[in-house]
């Protein structure tokens, strides 16, 4: 097998790696600097993940709760773990209650979808979510949910990675290499297979949950969120473009994630598309000519208007 | 499309042709209820249920078969900044037309 088969490396397909990457980290905090949160009291941060942009927002509102749900329940485990390590105590399984305000340093995590959100109309000042928002499917009924959680006059604040423009021409140009690099990949690991006389790895159709929202809804422009956002009954104070370059390193880091993993390669284990992206990252630099790929991400802070 | 290693000049009527049989070769064991048989009209996402990587795979094919590398296909999947969200056969052959002109 090549040294690059799955059978020689195990590959972390959780978002911790990425979790870390520099260019990823000075990206939310500079996100986050940008959000008025020294009021803030209760936030619900949606979609958390490892809770790395929660720790950020908690370190910005140091008198406030915070309340985390996720799909994953790893994700939840590793944010129960990092918050721990940072001194927070933490709920778990939390009831669908917000912590009245004086409860700073509790961290309440939930394992649950975003667009279901049980809590009481107006449970929470502040509402987040970081690089997960082009993941959700239905915006409207998203955003009209928020809107309910939110008493009037809090934040609602997110930043994605994928919208209308988030990839110059040079970095389509990579990406799309690496995908196709990444396609020969498995089929190279397939014939690796054959030759040693087991099955190739097939991939099946039709069962990715991700590739569809990811990639097939349609990416809002600027202009276009702000339409949204203002029919939901928000005034957006701050819009904000960020160009983020990311290197080899950085590209590694996220394609070894099951969930970019799972959204691109749908239909291969996901262990075996991870690796293959996480392989491939440099060559697709390579092909393209550069060291690294300028990713824009829009950064949105609203206020909820009074009813 | 021949088969000889440096003639790389296509018709349009060539590029239909084989792009129809590359997309029938890859959806012959696929489950779909689309009938009638791939035609220029026929939409990758909505008539034969095409993912994010069949269209990868799509272009792999393509290459290996007119034997040129890097055709500049994202200039196809991403229109004003973000993926179409639909293609039609003749707007490949369309594409690559120009592109295998070029």
């Amino acid at each position: 097998m090549s040294v690059n088969s799955p059978t020689d490396v195990a590959t972390d397909t959780t978002y911790k790696r990425f979790s870390h990457d520099p260019a990823y980290v000075q990206a939310n905090a500079a996100f986050v600097a940008r959000l008025p949160l020294a009021p803030v009291t209760r936030i619900l941060d949606l979609a958390g993940g490892t809770g790395a942009v929660g720790q950020l927002m908690l370190a910005a509102a140091p008198g406030s709760s915070l309340h985390a749900i996720d799909l994953d329940p790893v994700q939840i485990d590793l944010a129960a773990e990092n918050y721990a390590g940072l001194g927070y105590s933490i709920r778990r399984d939390a009831p669908l209650q917000p912590l009245p305000p004086g409860h700073g340093r509790t961290v309440s995590l939930t394992v649950g979808s975003a667009t279901e959100l049980a809590f009481p109309g107006g449970s929470f000042d502040c509402v987040m979510i970081a690089n997960a928002i082009h993941l959700i499917g239905d915006k409207d009924g998203l955003i009209g949910s928020i809107a309910r959680v939110l008493e009037p006059g809090g934040i609602f604040a997110f930043s994605s990675g994928f919208y209308a423009g988030c990839w110059p021409p040079v970095t389509q140009q990579v990406y799309y290499e690496w995908l196709k690099e990444a396609t020969a990949w498995i089929a190279q690991h397939n014939a690796e297979r054959v030759a040693a006389g087991l099955p190739p790895v097939k991939r099946v159709r039709g069962k990715s949950q991700l590739a569809p929202v990811a990639y097939q809804n349609r990416w809002l422009t600027p202009d276009e969120w702000r339409e949204l956002l203002d029919a939901k009954g928000f005034d957006v104070r701050d819009m904000n473009e960020r160009p983020v370059m990311f290197d080899h390193d950085s590209l590694a880091s996220v394609g070894a994630y099951s969930g970019l993993a799972e959204a691109q390669l749908s239909g291969y284990p996901v262990e075996l598309a991870s690796q293959a992206l996480a392989s491939t990252a440099a060559l697709a630099l390579a092909t393209a000519g550069v060291t690294s790929v300028q990713h824009n991400w829009i950064e949105v802070c609203a206020v909820r208007r009074a009813d | 499309m021949s088969n000889e290693a440096t003639t790389l000049k296509f018709t349009r009527d060539e590029i239909e042709r084989d792009l129809i049989a590359i997309l029938t070769d890859m959806t012959a064991d696929w489950d779909l209820s689309f009938e009638g048989g791939i035609q220029p009209d026929t939409r990758l996402m909505a008539d034969l249920a095409f993912e994010s990587i069949d269209v990868v795979q799509l272009v792999v094919a393509i290459e290996a078969h007119v034997q040129r590398r890097h055709l500049q296909f994202e200039k196809l999947m991403m229109v004003d900044g973000r993926y179409v969200q639909e293609l039609r056969v003749k707007e490949i052959v369309d594409f690559l037309d120009q592109q295998l002109a070029a």
